[in-house]
């Protein structure tokens, strides 16, 4: 039968949380494709997605043949 | 399939198999075995996400979907983009410097050993349904469209996986899904275009999309609001991107798929190309099943597109069943006809520039309409004759259509790209569940301090048992009958509680093991409760569960923070 841990009141790893922040750190050089930043690549795929549905209602409407 | 066409599809598979064995040598390690040694470039990642999520029954019931009931189903994807952006930026860093192979090894270290023993087993039970049903769907099709052994089809397919997942790991996974995906896109840029070469001479591509349109199919976006309209901008943005945060930030399948990223940014980059990708690919899938709808206007479809029922209900003796079922074949000839009449004057006035185009696409709305009561009524007939069964031929359609239409040598290649979509999705499955079953239990909870020959050892066996339990589960998926869709419910009814787990230990830092587990527990009862007690578009359970889980885990983190200290 398995042992399962019980670590009660276990919170937040001060390791993994300031982890975070030097992945984070690090990834400043490691720059995305086509922009400089990960940031302007999201807001990139943000803009895309507006600019589909937009395209997609756009068709929606041309073939709608409403009376 | 004529002998070219099996040409096609024999040496795809052997490239496909070779491939994978050259691709996955000297996996020795665990490590190399299971994250490929973190050595995988975006691009190789990007189209292996891509790959293990477009499935067979993807590639097939989707432009079904089309034709049945237009394009709407692409509002589905509207969130997808939204959760690449999540986890690109908060997911995928942790995962990365938490070191971990599977996402479940992160909740220990976040929470405990219970909460990652409850999300791994929900994983377990939830990707072990849905490896079964993804080698068994698209055989039930397959042998029913080309008359092929149901078993002999789940042998090859499983058979074909096993032999490069199972010495190769992760990098022959990857990198035969990586083949995979360019079959898949050459399948359906193949199809699309073989689609539009087959509408009558006199009909244009633009004709083709105006008598879409008329029929009411090119319906690819709705701002209504109605929670029970499954489809629409609202429901594929907030509850498409809760499904797909739970699918690739919860489920191994898709978390090992970026885990094996040389760099945190290469990992983001290919999930960012999912997002850039996905939606206009299943636009262009929608679009081909649309295709094969107007090519059907000048063409006589099936009334029913599986053959196997078809020909049971041709086949029942003279008497009231039998001429229930004639007249339901001749009102559905007259109204096809009716249909291509009119069809052809609606696409004369738009030559011509003249009469009501409202009012024509009016009238062949209607007759579409008197097109599917046909239909139906002769569907109400086999149901009684099959003891009240549902039916449902929508994965048959584009088969039906392409091997009744498509010239010598395309056929092999959809059927091959058909068999590359269901094998990526079975290969990354397998590799997931072995992973987890290794990682999460065997390692964690058996055995501690093994060598890493003896891990890897373990993590084969494991992917040859549940290949052999996919298969199994194909073998008898027949038996299953209506429990089959009763599984691919159950299949949704997880992922938003996992999801709450997983936002409780990005995003809360208070939350302690035992309020995450319990917030687990309570989630999913909640999304029971609504599936059973309301009828709102499955796409919405994941809001629920994972809403449920985060405020339960919540308030007993600080209900327990208020409770008096003893001394």
């Amino acid at each position: 039968m398995p042992v399962l841990l019980q670590r009660p009141g276990r919170c937040y790893p001060v390791e993994l949380a300031r982890g975070g922040h030097i992945a984070m750190a690090k990834l400043d050089g490691d720059k995305p494709p086509f922009f400089d930043t990960w940031p302007r690549l999201y807001a990139f795929v943000a803009a895309w997605l507006v600019f589909l549905i937009v395209l997609f209602y756009a068709f929606t409407r041309a073939y709608q043949f409403l009376p | 399939m004529r002998f070219l066409d099996w040409i096609i599809l024999v040496l795809s598979l052997v490239f496909i198999v070779g491939y994978g064995l050259y691709k996955g040598r000297g996996s020795g390690t665990i490590q190399s075995y299971l994250l490929a040694d973190k050595s995988m470039p975006w691009w190789a990642m990007g189209l292996s996400i891509m790959a293990t999520q477009a499935s067979a029954i993807t590639f097939i019931g989707t432009t079904g979907q089309a034709y049945v009931d237009g394009m709407r189903f692409v509002q589905f994807y509207f969130g997808l983009p939204l959760a690449m952006i999540i986890i690109s930026a908060i997911v995928v860093p942790y995962f990365h410097k938490a070191r971990v192979v599977t996402a479940y090894e992160f909740l220990e270290q976040r929470f405990d050993a219970k909460t990652r023993l409850a999300a791994s087993i929900i994983f377990l039970i939830q990707r072990g349904l849905g490896v079964g049903l993804a080698l068994y769907a698209p055989a039930v099709v397959l042998s029913v469209i080309l008359g092929w052994s149901e078993r002999v089809t789940v042998v090859i397919m499983a058979g074909v996986v096993v032999s490069y997942a199972v010495p190769g790991g992760i990098k022959a996974v990857t990198w035969t899904d990586v083949q995979q995906m360019l079959l898949i896109f050459l399948g359906i840029a193949g199809a699309f275009a073989t689609a539009v070469w087959l509408l009558p001479s006199e009909v244009s591509f633009g004709d083709a999309l105006y008598l879409a349109g008329a029929s009411g199919r090119l319906n690819a976006v709705d701002f209504s609001l109605d929670p029970n309209n499954r489809y629409t901008v609202w429901s594929g943005l907030i509850g498409g991107m809760f499904l797909m945060l739970s699918y690739f930030g919860c489920d191994q399948s898709q978390v090992q798929r970026y885990l094996t990223g040389k760099s945190v940014g290469h990992s983001r980059t290919s999930l960012i190309f999912n997002a850039i990708v996905k939606v206009p690919l299943q636009f262009f899938i929608l679009l081909t099943g649309t295709m094969v709808f107007v090519f059907y206007q000048f063409e006589k479809p099936p009334m029913l597109f599986n053959k196997t029922a078809a020909a049971r209900i041709e086949a029942v003796e003279p008497g009231p069943v039998s001429q229930q079922y004639q007249e339901a074949r001749q009102k559905y000839d007259q109204a096809l006809e009716t249909r291509t009449t009119l069809a052809h004057r609606l696409l004369e006035e738009r030559r011509n520039g003249n009469g009501d185009p409202a009012a024509a696409a009016s009238d062949l709305r209607a007759a579409n309409r008197a097109v599917e009561d046909a239909r139906r009524q002769g569907i109400e007939v086999l149901r009684q004759t099959n003891g009240g069964r549902d039916y449902d031929d929508t994965n048959y359609i584009f088969l039906t259509f392409v091997t009744t239409y498509f010239p010598v040598g395309a056929v092999g290649l959809i059927i091959a790209a058909i068999f590359a979509a269901a094998m990526s999705t079975i290969s990354a499955e397998l590799n997931s569940l072995a992973t987890t079953s290794m990682i999460d239990i065997y390692r964690r909870h058996l055995r501690r301090d093994a060598t890493d020959r003896h891990y890897v050892l373990v993590a084969k066996t494991a992917t040859v048992f549940w290949g052999a339990y996919a298969a199994a589960f194909a073998f008898f998926g027949g038996r299953l009958g209506s429990l089959i869709e009763a599984i691919n419910i159950v299949g949704s009814l997880f992922y938003g509680s996992l999801l709450g787990v997983f936002v409780l230990a990005f995003g809360f830092p208070s939350v302690t093991g035992t309020a995450a587990f319990v917030g687990l527990i309570v989630g999913e009862i909640a999304i029971l409760l609504t599936s059973q007690l309301t009828g709102i578009s499955f796409l919405w359970y994941n809001v629920v569960g994972c809403v449920v889980v985060v405020v339960t885990g919540l308030l007993l983190s600080r209900m327990r923070r208020s409770e008096p200290r003893l001394p």
